[in-house]
């Protein structure tokens, strides 16, 4: 075991693997830096890029890239109030005032150093408790992988969105997408009509580029055109005003570690997502602030904790990934895709048969978060100019690279148009209220979901029927035990939500 | 009331699509000659899928239904209506579908007629321009810089050939 993770950790200490990471962090935080570039935007626009790439370049560089587009989009939510991401909204509410006040300097840093805590916390728990999990994993026979996809869909369509309804009819949306293609047992015709393109089903990164990027520069060119020009800010030249003191990191300390700890326990759930997670990391530093008046005015906590909880999210939603080959949610299924175009199947196999590669993952997000950290530094006084840029120059840019960057996975013309089509499916179901992650888990776990609940059906009909088979799996029988206590819970909680929402007009909230 | 009448008539509109898919796409788009009887059958998942969105359609149905019942007549009130679109977001959604079509003639047409480059050149500049930049040498010059760019990392960092379009292969330049 030793000797695999020297194997590893050499694999992402190489000069190239270092290089890789290095202009992945880079790249990622000028990219999400730019307003109206999400982070997992820039990161689907990035992806087909590191195909060209050895494996130990590519992958580093990937994850790179996504630490620092989430980075870079906490710079777009504090400098001019548009977070780069969902997740950074939270950091708007003091980061905004903070720049308005001429301390954005820093609120940039104090994102910073939360980010890199928040990642660096939840990157050691990913590592202690993934190889638990797939050793648990390993006995996972198909019964099993069906009620852990089933239950991760369950969890994606009841917590994903304000409406659960559309949240279930964009989950099982995604279950018809991933079916289209060559039936999985039969090799029999599926949804194809013909066309070969689609025998070997719709591509994953076209249509992550399209519901991811596309449909989103759609939703902001909606906006008026005033929206769409550049905005200015203006930094304080005090020094103090662009520094985060060590006295005052001490007195964050306490915040950092309860936001953080908040921040993985919610990625390590699926269908929760950064964005809860960095709310209820808020709303947690203001509870125990002894200033609480100042949340909202420009309170340094008030950056700190949502910074460190979003950034804790992206290290424990890949324990699911790596445990279980599962994605839980958006960054860990654009992670998977980059994985697989690299020849990575995640899984408890993996880390069985064949765990250099984990480790060198592990490796390489360690040191991803220090890469982050130093040149998240020297990019703060150049952010000014990033956020500046304006929209009506840039979405088109993002049009033309995105179907650049899908022409390129396979050179294949089609997938140029799925990732057109992708977007605009992905803009009409944002315009309907219709939420698109669930789609694209549903979409991804389709294959593993069908396949294991084939086989489970065809194993319960060479024996002696259903109870026997589930008697004679303990593990089955525990997370059969397991998911139903934790769904009579969820449900409890959604009824209990619906009720207080409706009490007043008796019309449900989310209607 | 605009804004309950909006996610009913959504409903519906689901409920009708799930129809339409399991009673005629599925049987014309799925192959089930060769099913094992044991199996399940390439048409379960997509049968389950439309069977569960029907399902959660019809909750939701019921769920304003009930709703309405139990709010009677004060329900209504103008404190649920939903906010007719202002102009400016009837203009943003115009917007944005001259963009998608726009994008549907370079996927569908000018990339294969006319080549990536040329194509994305000539989108380039188009979507600028609907977007409000006005000044002409600006919007040329951002189209070319930025196909420049795109040509320079895929053919020659990337080594990689993005397509040339028949018109110019036809022609021999490419």
């Amino acid at each position: 075991m030793l000797n695999d993770i020297l194997q590893g950790m050499s694999l992402a200490l190489h000069f190239d693997a270092l290089l890789g990471i290095v202009i992945g962090v880079a790249v990622g935080q000028v990219l999400g830096a730019i307003p109206g570039l999400t982070a997992s935007m820039a990161v689907a626009l990035l992806i087909p890029f590191t195909f060209y790439f050895d494996p130990w370049v590519g992958i580093p560089m990937m994850l790179g890239m996504f630490k620092g587009s989430l980075f870079g989009s906490s710079m777009a939510a504090i400098l001019i109030r548009t977070p780069g991401a969902p997740a950074a909204a939270a950091t708007v509410l003091d980061g905004g005032p903070m720049a308005d006040q001429g301390k954005g300097g820093k609120a940039m840093q104090t994102a910073l150093v939360a980010s890199v805590f928040g990642d660096t916390f939840s990157d050691i728990c990913l590592i202690l408790a993934s190889g638990v999990l797939a050793a648990i994993a390993i006995r996972f026979g198909p019964g099993e992988y069906v009620l852990l996809i089933a239950f991760s869909l369950l969890t994606l369509a009841s917590l994903s969105g304000k409406s659960a309804w559309k949240a279930t009819v964009a989950t099982l949306l995604g279950l018809v997408f991933g079916a289209i293609g060559l039936d999985p047992m039969l090799g029999s015709e599926r949804l194809t009509f013909g066309q070969l393109d689609l025998f070997d089903g719709l591509g994953l990164i076209p249509v992550l580029i399209g519901v991811l990027a596309v449909s989103e520069v759609f939703m902001q060119m909606r906006k008026p055109l005033t929206h769409l020009a550049s905005k200015t800010v203006e930094f304080s030249a005090k020094r103090e005003d662009n520094r985060l003191s060590w006295l005052e990191f001490r007195r964050l300390l306490p915040c950092l570690t309860r936001s953080s700890v908040i921040g993985t326990i919610v990625g390590a759930l699926p269908g929760l997502g950064a964005t809860i997670a960095a709310f209820l990391a808020y709303n947690d530093a203001r509870n125990i602030s002894k200033t609480p008046e100042k949340f909202g005015k420009g309170a340094i906590e008030g950056v700190a904790a949502p910074e460190a909880a979003n950034n804790a999210v992206s290290g424990s939603n890949m324990i699911p990934l790596l445990a279980f080959g599962i994605p839980g949610d958006v960054a860990a299924a654009l992670i998977l895709g980059a994985f697989l175009i690299q020849g990575i199947t995640p899984g408890p196999v993996a880390f069985h048969a064949n765990p250099v590669p984990l480790y060198a993952i592990f490796t390489a997000m360690l040191l991803a978060n220090a890469v982050n950290f130093g040149i998240g530094k020297a990019f703060i006084p150049l952010a000014k100019r990033m956020v500046a840029v304006p929209k009506r120059l840039l979405f088109p840019g993002v049009l033309i690279i995105a179907s650049a960057g899908a022409y390129a996975i396979r050179g294949s013309l089609f997938d140029v148009q799925l990732t057109l089509v992708s977007g605009a499916v992905g803009y009409a179901m944002l315009r309907l209220g219709f939420p698109p992650v669930p789609m694209l888990i549903g979409f991804i776990l389709t294959p593993i979901l069908e396949k294991s609940l084939r086989q489970t059906v065809l194993v319960v009909s060479a024996a002696d029927g259903w109870l026997d088979y589930v008697l004679s799996r303990p593990v089955l029988m525990v997370l059969i035990v397991l998911f139903a206590a934790i769904a009579v819970m969820m449900l409890r909680k959604r009824m209990q939500f619906v009720r207080q929402s409706t009490g007043a007009s008796g019309f449900p909230a989310d209607e | 009331m605009r804004a309950l009448n909006s996610e009913a008539m959504l409903a519906v509109a689901v409920l009708a699509g799930c129809a339409l898919f399991s009673f005629v796409i599925v049987p014309a788009g799925v192959d089930t000659a060769f099913a094992d009887p044991r199996d399940l059958g390439p048409r379960f998942i997509l049968d389950i899928a439309s069977a569960g969105m029907a399902v959660a359609a019809l909750a939701a149905l019921a769920r304003i239904g009930f709703g309405r019942a139990r709010a009677g007549e004060e329900a209504g009130a103008d404190g649920d209506a939903a906010a007719p679109p202002t102009p400016e977001e009837r203009k943003g959604a115009r917007r944005v579908l001259i963009v998608l079509a726009a994008l549907g003639v370079y996927a569908f047409v000018l990339i294969d007629l006319i080549g990536f480059y040329v194509a994305s050149v000539v989108t380039l500049g188009a979507v600028t321009w609907l977007l409000g930049e006005r000044r002409t040498l600006l919007v040329a010059l951002y189209a070319l810089v930025l196909t420049a760019s795109i040509y320079v990392l895929f053919e020659i960092v990337l080594q990689s050939r993005l397509p040339k379009g028949w018109i110019l292969q036809a022609a021999g330049l490419s």
